[in-house]
């Protein structure tokens, strides 16, 4: 009797065991004491994304990989406090007065993390080596306004030291320019026109990898890089404007899983946390850690304006108008996206910086609750004229998009729209990321998912794309007045010229719609409410220099 | 014994040679490529990089000179991961992988044969069941499932443990229960099917019926009969927990080989798709070797042929 009972303790306690794994471990205090901590030392620990390819300035192609890099490095200008544009490693820009040349004197009191001096021809080198074919970067296309930029990353030049850049001396640098470029003060602060050390990087692949050779000039500097695990970034001495940082060490954790996130952040081991799952926008929504703020990006569907029937201006303005935005983004997305009436999103600014490019443009079609009913009965005529009258004879057609669940939810949606009330049949096909993006380049398509997220504060960094000859033109859309205004975008200086033309291109664009807005993204986050002083842009930026930890009493 | 391991070594090598065949042959049919981007990427980019990483030789070359390569120690660079080759990478990851599989196997042993055998002797009474529902319920639990349920009971709710990393002892509790449940389940019914056939030997029924004390007949005479099957199940076992902790290693956010070996793959990133699938490969193969000799220094009855 005493064996049985024995036996059947026993077997609860081991039951009892495997759920708590080992059973009995002291160490389990060991966590959830993070937030203490990080008030009483001026550290914060972070969450903004999963491992970088690249913390390479010239090679990074993500938003995450922009924060580590920017928070080590500084360019001429930085983003500062306020979220504004402001001299960084440059004490005076001076710019001619065609635009077109700027002459910078560096500050006297910029250094390396290692001590030495930054030199004009740190810039120089880095310059130059971005647009080199062999430093194979994907964004050497952000050098395109500098004379010989261009030519050089596509081979027809191949003498890197023609690019627009030379250093006078060690203090003095003078770029130049093919055009005048209204946003060149705002790509001075972007990292591909970092400095560089060249004694670092040149010739070594894995400079990224060694706090030794990760040399930068920022208010911070790289202690240790654990892969997959985090990246720990040490406030500067060396840092010219270091009195006014505030935080003295942040831990990039480096996180993929928004569950695991979500997490971390209600157990106090993260204080910002810039994801968390979907389902959980409504617990989050009223929360005093929630912040939701406009993104320059745009969702949208691309029509291959090559295949029938979307090659028809009519079939592709009626299957825009049908749709219903305010449904997608409140039933479906729910963090607070803005549904969609023209393509250049909100959060860029025009000609008067005070003002967005999308109050002047205002809205071209309606996306109001009320209109809704109009919009479709205007759709119905638009196919009917296009000769599929109630959608008939009109060909079954695909849409793709690439394998997640919140673009099937969408891509579910707009089948529904489109068979309930125009009658056409669509069906949806999910690919994978590497395959579908090679599909949508070749044009192997009929309408699949798309997105942009702005380069820079510019509404060219949305419209340029749509010209005929633009790799990015994946609609395979074709209108010479939209390229001839793009073209003299591109080629003023002069602002008010420059934001009449792209409204008048937008104006065209939304007209034949090749490509049509679903919704302007919203960037939610969460960020402990003891932390102020954040700074967020609408680029995606997240700058944590100057938080103040437990301000709030 | 000599023979035969050098048998089995021929194999292997054969084995080896053929899944690299494979593994390059179906890399390089799937569509895309390791340098697409979502933006459009000058043409000139594409060929810089392509003849960077020798990606713009013939294939059957390219074959040729990654296994030339390989032979000298050196796995390649990855192509996504920059600056960084899959000897660092694997390097890095695989001690964290390996350190969470062993804690991991030895809960799943040790439990799963203490579980079993108390099962086995307590037939059909209350703890038999007891077990027999947990070890179902670690079976068809699947291991997200498990992972966010510890994740949100322990980290969130009670706060008592880390939600991510290895960066303290603490730390590898969650992760290592949910790691051990389903092979802990799986050797408890393993354990338990082998231990009620011993039992019901004849040679138990004589060494009982001369006497021998309970727990001596248990483990001089039916656990090593009952042990059988579990050793045969760790080659695998190890091989699984290694590569199949991709759920447990992203959830908790673990620098292991699981993520690599699979992430890896939607990258395109051909150097480490050929390198982590070679290592996995040389890995199971040197498990089952080593589990096949096992054999014989649990049961002496079998020979190695």
């Amino acid at each position: 009797m005493t064996k049985k009972l024995l036996s059947s303790v026993l077997a609860v306690v081991m039951i009892a065991m495997a759920f708590t794994g080992c059973g009995g471990s002291a160490s389990q205090t060991s966590s959830a004491s993070g937030e203490e901590s990080a008030a009483q030392s001026k550290n914060l620990t972070v969450n903004v994304g999963a491992e970088p390819d690249s913390i390479d300035p010239a090679l990074n192609t993500s938003v995450d990989g922009f924060i580590y890099i920017e928070h080590a490095f500084e360019g001429l200008t930085k983003v500062d406090k306020d979220g504004k544009i402001a001299k960084g490693q440059a004490k005076d820009i001076e710019v001619s007065d065609d635009g077109l040349t700027y002459d910078v004197t560096l500050r006297d009191d910029i250094k390396w993390s290692d001590g030495k001096d930054v030199t004009a021809q740190d810039f120089v080198y880095a310059w130059q080596r971005i647009v080199d074919p062999k430093t194979a970067s994907e964004y050497s296309y952000m050098l395109d306004p500098v004379v010989n930029g261009t030519a050089i990353y596509t081979g027809e030049n191949k003498d890197v030291t023609s690019l627009g850049i030379t250093a006078a001396d060690d203090k003095h640098l003078t770029i130049k320019l093919t055009a005048p470029c209204a946003y060149f003060m705002e790509l001075l602060a972007r990292p591909m026109y970092y400095p560089l050390r060249k004694d670092m990087v040149d010739g070594n692949d894995k400079w990224t990898q060694d706090p030794k050779t990760y040399i930068s000039n920022g208010p911070y500097h790289m202690t240790a890089w654990n892969h997959k695990e985090s990246i720990i970034e040490q406030k500067s001495d060396t840092y010219y404007n270091k009195d006014a940082v505030t935080v003295d060490q942040i831990t990039f954790m480096l996180m993929e899983d928004d569950a695991s996130i979500q997490a971390a952040y209600q157990n106090g081991e993260l204080q910002f946390a810039d994801s968390y799952p979907v389902e959980e926008q409504e617990n989050w929504a009223t929360k005093e850690d929630y912040h939701n703020m406009e993104q320059a990006a745009t969702y949208y569907v691309c029509f291959n304006t090559k295949k029938a029937p979307f090659d028809n201006e009519k079939v592709r303005q009626a299957l825009s108008l049908v749709i219903d935005r305010n449904y997608i983004v409140e039933k479906i997305t729910k963090a607070g996206q803005i549904p969609a009436d023209a393509f250049v999103s909100t959060g860029v600014s025009d000609a008067d910086s005070s003002k967005e490019f999308r109050e002047v443009g205002g809205s071209y079609f309606s996306v109001k609750d009320e209109d809704y009913e109009a919009n479709v009965a205007k759709a119905k005529q638009l196919l009917a004229e296009a000769g599929y009258p109630d959608g008939k004879d009109f060909p079954t057609f695909e849409y793709s998009y690439n394998t997640n669940s919140g673009h099937k939810a969408i891509a579910e949606a707009l089948q529904n729209i489109w068979k309930e009330e125009l009658g056409i049949n669509c069906t949806i096909a999910s690919q994978e990321w590497a395959v579908f993006i090679d599909n949508r380049h070749k044009g192997n398509f009929e309408i699949c998912r798309h997105g942009w997220i702005a380069d820079y504060n510019d509404p060219i960094s949305y419209l340029d794309m749509w010209m005929t000859t633009s790799g990015n033109n994946d609609a395979h859309w074709s209108n010479t007045e939209y390229d001839a205004l793009i073209a003299k975008a591109k080629g003023t200086g002069d602002q008010a010229v420059r934001m009449q033309a792209m409204h008048d291109a937008e104006t065209i664009l939304m007209k034949e719609m090749p490509v049509c807005p679903i919704y302007f993204y919203t960037d939610v986050y969460l960020l402990n409410p003891n932390i102020t002083g954040v700074v967020a842009t609408s680029l995606g930026d997240k700058i944590f220099t100057y938080a103040t930890i437990g301000a709030k009493s | 014994m000599g023979a035969y391991a050098t048998k089995r070594i021929g194999y292997a090598l054969l084995t080896i040679f053929f899944i690299s065949v494979i593994t390059f042959t179906l890399m390089n049919l799937i569509p895309g490529g390791p340098f697409l981007s979502e933006k459009n990427i000058p043409k000139e980019t594409v060929a810089a990089l392509n003849a960077k990483y020798g990606l713009d030789k013939p294939l059957p070359q390219q074959y040729l000179n990654y296994m030339g390569k390989m032979l000298t120690g050196d796995l390649g660079d990855s192509l996504k991961q920059k600056g960084r080759s899959a000897n660092d990478i694997i390097l890095t990851a695989f001690p964290t992988s390996a350190k969470l599989a062993g804690i991991s196997i030895l809960i799943a042993v040790i439990l799963g044969i203490i579980m079993g055998s108390v099962s086995a002797l307590n037939r059909g009474r209350f703890s038999d069941r007891a077990l027999m529902v947990l070890s179902t319920l670690g079976i068809a639990v699947p291991s997200f499932v498990m992972a966010t349920f510890l994740l949100i009971i322990f980290g969130v709710k009670l706060k008592c443990l880390p939600t991510f990393g290895l960066r303290s002892a603490a730390a590898y509790i969650l992760p290592c229960t949910t790691l051990a449940f389903y092979p802990m389940s799986y050797i408890t019914r393993l354990m338990r099917s082998g231990m009620l056939d011993a039992l019901d030997q004849d040679y138990i029924r004589t060494a009982r019926s001369k006497g021998v004390g309970r727990m001596i007949l248990l483990y001089k005479h039916a656990l090593r009969n009952a042990v059988l099957p579990v050793i045969t199940y760790l080659g695998p076992l190890i091989a699984y927990m290694v590569t199949g902790s991709f759920v447990v290693e992203k959830i908790f956010n673990i620098p292991g080989l699981g993520r690599e070996f699979i992430n890896c793959i939607t990258a395109r990133d051909y150097p480490m798709v050929m390198s982590t699938t070679i290592f996995l490969a040389v890995l199971i193969v040197v498990m089952n070797l080593i589990v096949d000799l096992c054999y014989k220094l649990v049961d002496p009855r079998i020979t190695l042929q």
